[in-house]
């Protein structure tokens, strides 16, 4: 079944106060992705794959065509109310970007949780879960209760992670997920993805290591075949 | 999922004799949505608050609301006593300076009192609890239930006003600048309690701000304004991450610090 659906679309940037600079960075781009797969975004560096998973989770903006996200009704992402982009990321898209953003001062037990009070799934199993899956990542128990804007960048990217993979999400976007941790966390975390993978979970992932790609991916798409070629 | 809408804005536009304050203004507003308007100083958004919130009457434009009683009502054409009932009890307005929105003679309970007496509640122990308890969720002490205002600091009165607003769970609160006289740090530990009341409670908030850390913070979506009109509007990490507008994105470079 479809799950993801993008029909013409493309993607440039207009510099308005560097002499109008335009950069065309994607262009026709027609695709579809089908629940339980498993997406590696390949292509080289500065090629558009954050850009990509940006427009899935309506952080940026197509400069046309749609994207339709199937859930039990069809959302076109490129063009629909906040609220509903908002309802979507609550209960249906989560992503992982690459660097973790959160607000000062939160703890990050606390960060973690709120994913799942915004899903209203948080009830008295959740903290040991949460405890569980933090410490599945070597989160050390000491870190719980500090704000993580201090952590070191594998630290960050492994909170970065149990903050959208605690969640029931049906669609998640991995932006370099595994790109600052030593070998023992990659290997946590590709078993956390296949895990995911196994509950029907659709993933769209920018990896680099192709062994990972292999191990875990079912299809590449490759952005090279959307560059524009006025570039 | 169906969301309500409780306003819609139509053209909404406000000349100051010949000079324009806001113009041509056009937006929905779903209930439990956090609407943030930024905009260097003197861009309109203050008037166009004004205008939302019937303080002042429009030009031109419509404003129709729906709110929890009484289906579509046309606001601009309410009979003036029906706008000022509607004001005093369903719109909350968190003024910049809390004095203006602070009785100075009486009370921190009675401040909040004074507003839930609004809403018709009349019992005195629910008063008073109901005073402690907001003294608390933002943060106050509720023992300092019987001081006046002015015996507070500037950020604790302006918690007493946040309390004395949200207290009687308005459907819709309006501020403007609300952290803005306040020492930096004093206004971070406000905005971490706005942001957590606004995470326990559905309310829906205008909020007018020319700082978009503040903005980022709190709200789902923005309207950018510019010599009186909407130049960009949209989900809010939409719009600071892939502003469309030359002017959101001199706003969102650090070139131009508003
Ligand atoms: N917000 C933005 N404004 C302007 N240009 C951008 C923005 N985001 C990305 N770009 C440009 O889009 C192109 C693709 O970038 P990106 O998606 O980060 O590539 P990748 O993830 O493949 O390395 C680059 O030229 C980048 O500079
Ligand atoms: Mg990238």
């Amino acid at each position: 079944m479809k799950i993801i659906e993008l029909k013409n679309v493309n993607k440039k940037f207009i510099l308005h106060n560097q002499k109008g600079i335009v950069l065309n960075v994607l262009k026709n781009i027609n695709l579809e992705i089908k629940t339980g797969e498993c997406i590696a975004l390949v292509g080289k560096s500065g090629i558009g794959k954050s850009t990509f998973l940006k427009m899935l989770y309506g952080n940026y903006l197509p400069s046309s065509g749609e994207i339709n996200i199937y859930n039990n009704n069809k959302i076109n992402i490129a063009n629909s109310l906040e609220h509903q982009i908002i309802n979507l990321r609550k209960y249906f898209i989560g992503y992982v970007s690459q660097f973790l953003r959160v607000l000062p001062r939160v703890p990050t037990i606390e960060i973690v949780s709120d994913t799942l009070k915004q899903q209203s799934l948080f009830d008295e199993h959740s903290l040991i879960k949460i405890k569980k899956l933090l410490s599945e990542l070597n989160i050390q128990e000491s870190m719980w209760n500090l704000s993580p804007l201090t952590f070191s960048g594998g630290e960050q990217q492994r909170v970065n992670l149990a903050k959208t993979l605690i969640g029931n999400y049906s669609i998640l976007l991995l932006d370099e997920p595994t790109a600052s941790l030593d070998d023992m966390n990659k290997s946590i975390v590709i078993d956390m993805i296949k895990s995911k993978l196994k509950k029907n979970v659709t993933i769209i992932v920018i990896v680099h290591d192709n062994k990972i790609r292999n191990e875990i991916c079912t299809r590449e798409i490759n952005l090279e075949k959307y560059i524009p070629n006025d570039n | 999922m169906n969301i309500k809408k409780i306003m819609h804005v139509e053209n909404l536009t406000h000349f100051y004799g010949n000079q324009i304050g806001c113009k041509g203004i056009n937006f929905d507003l779903y209930k439990g949505e956090i609407l943030g308007i930024v905009g260097e100083s003197g861009s309109g958004k203050s008037t166009l608050l004004k205008c939302l919130s019937g303080e002042i009457s429009p030009s031109a434009g419509k404003i129709n609301i729906s709110l929890d009683q009484g289906g579509v009502k046309d606001f601009l054409s309410l009979p003036e006593q029906e706008k000022r009932q509607l004001m005093r009890s369903m719109w909350g307005i968190v003024h910049q300076n809390p004095r203006d929105g602070l009785n100075l003679r009486i009370s921190a309970g009675g401040n909040i009192a004074e507003r839930l007496l609004n809403v018709s509640e009349k019992n005195y122990s629910f008063l008073r609890n109901t005073g402690k308890y907001w003294m608390k969720k933002t943060e106050m002490d509720p023992d300092r239930i019987d001081e006046f205002p002015l015996s507070f600091s500037g950020g604790m009165q302006q918690r007493l006003q946040i309390s004395k607003i949200l207290s009687s769970n308005p459907q819709i609160v309006f501020m403007d600048e609300p952290t803005g006289g306040l020492d930096v740090s004093v206004q971070a530990k406000i905005l971490d309690t706005i942001k957590s009341i606004v995470r326990d409670i559905n309310v829906t908030m205008i909020i007018v701000t020319h700082d978009l850390a503040v903005v980022r913070f709190l709200t789902d979506k923005l309207l950018v304004m510019k010599d009186g009109i909407v130049v960009e509007t949209g989900l809010t990490d939409r719009v600071l991450d892939d502003p469309q507008h030359s002017y959101t994105q001199l706003l969102t470079s650090s070139i131009l610090q508003v």
